[in-house]
């Protein structure tokens, strides 16, 4: 993907195919925490990263699960990760019908003892930029968190 | 794998405590982890699930909590126990923790 306005390009980029099932989720959260590229990094930037990567766990997770209760996905869901000295984004790629995740509203539920409808919300509050394009035949869904010295609820 | 390991049998008016197997309660075992607990507890007893060993929470894992505490009723009751940093921040931003007992230690859960 290209990199962010006025950025060069990543300092790591990790790319896999996870099947639309619930269980892949696993191996998105590993993809996340492999990134290295902030080892020899200061202290300080190596906690913006860490918490960075935790908020896209968080988002990343959420947003595979909404692809995968779509269901509609036939091929594996695209997954690319992406770390640059700004920013850390995370992009899932899946080939069902049209489908914007992030148009509708993200709110928590009228109930608060509602057992599912959080997840959208929890997207928006963990990340910085959500950003969806229809690129022939795949939704992208793409997630970028900033590097910087707090990260959680905005 | 077991999704859960019952380390107390409540007596009358105590707290069953649950354990969830693993380091994360998510959309991969949420179900199973709900199914189980609500197997081993009847509306109106209370219940401490202990938060303790997870690393992460999600909205399924969130959705799993709420339909335990659902379970149990008015009359029951659901502690959460000594979440980490991030769960505990996963919990705030939800707003669960306005509608369910967080603490940090289990002693304290079961006062």
């Amino acid at each position: 993907m290209p990199a962010p306005q006025g950025q060069a390009g990543p300092l790591e980029r990790v790319a896999l195919g996870l099947e639309p099932r619930p269980a892949s989720l696993e191996r998105l959260l590993a993809a996340l925490d492999a990134i290295d590229c902030y080892h020899d990094a200061p202290a300080t930037m190596r906690a913006r990263a860490a918490a960075a990567s935790r908020a896209l766990a968080l988002a990343g997770g959420e947003a595979l699960t909404n692809v995968v209760r779509h269901g509609a996905a036939r091929r594996p869901v695209r997954v690319i990760v992406e770390a640059f000295a700004e920013c850390i984004t995370l992009q899932l790629r899946d080939d069902g019908p049209a489908f914007d995740m992030f148009s509708g509203p993200a709110e928590l539920p009228e109930d608060p003892f509602a057992e599912a409808g959080r997840g959208l919300f929890l997207i928006r509050e963990s990340v910085d930029e959500r950003e969806y394009r229809r690129v022939g035949d795949e939704n992208v869904h793409t997630m970028t968190v900033r590097l910087r010295d707090e990260h959680g609820a905005r | 794998m077991t999704p859960i390991t019952e380390t107390d049998q409540a007596g009358d008016g105590a707290f069953h405590t649950l354990t969830p197997e693993g380091t994360r309660l998510d959309t991969a075992n949420a179900a199973q982890f709900k199914d189980a607990a609500v197997r081993r507890l009847k509306p109106g007893e209370r219940a401490i699930v202990n938060l303790s060993g997870l690393r992460f929470l999600d909205s399924s894992g969130i959705g799993a909590l709420v339909g335990i505490a659902r379970h149990l009723g008015s009359v029951g009751e659901l502690r959460l126990v000594a979440p980490d940093p991030e769960v505990r921040a996963v919990l705030s931003i939800t707003r669960i923790d306005q509608i369910l007992t967080v603490v940090d230690d289990h002693a304290r859960a079961a006062a």
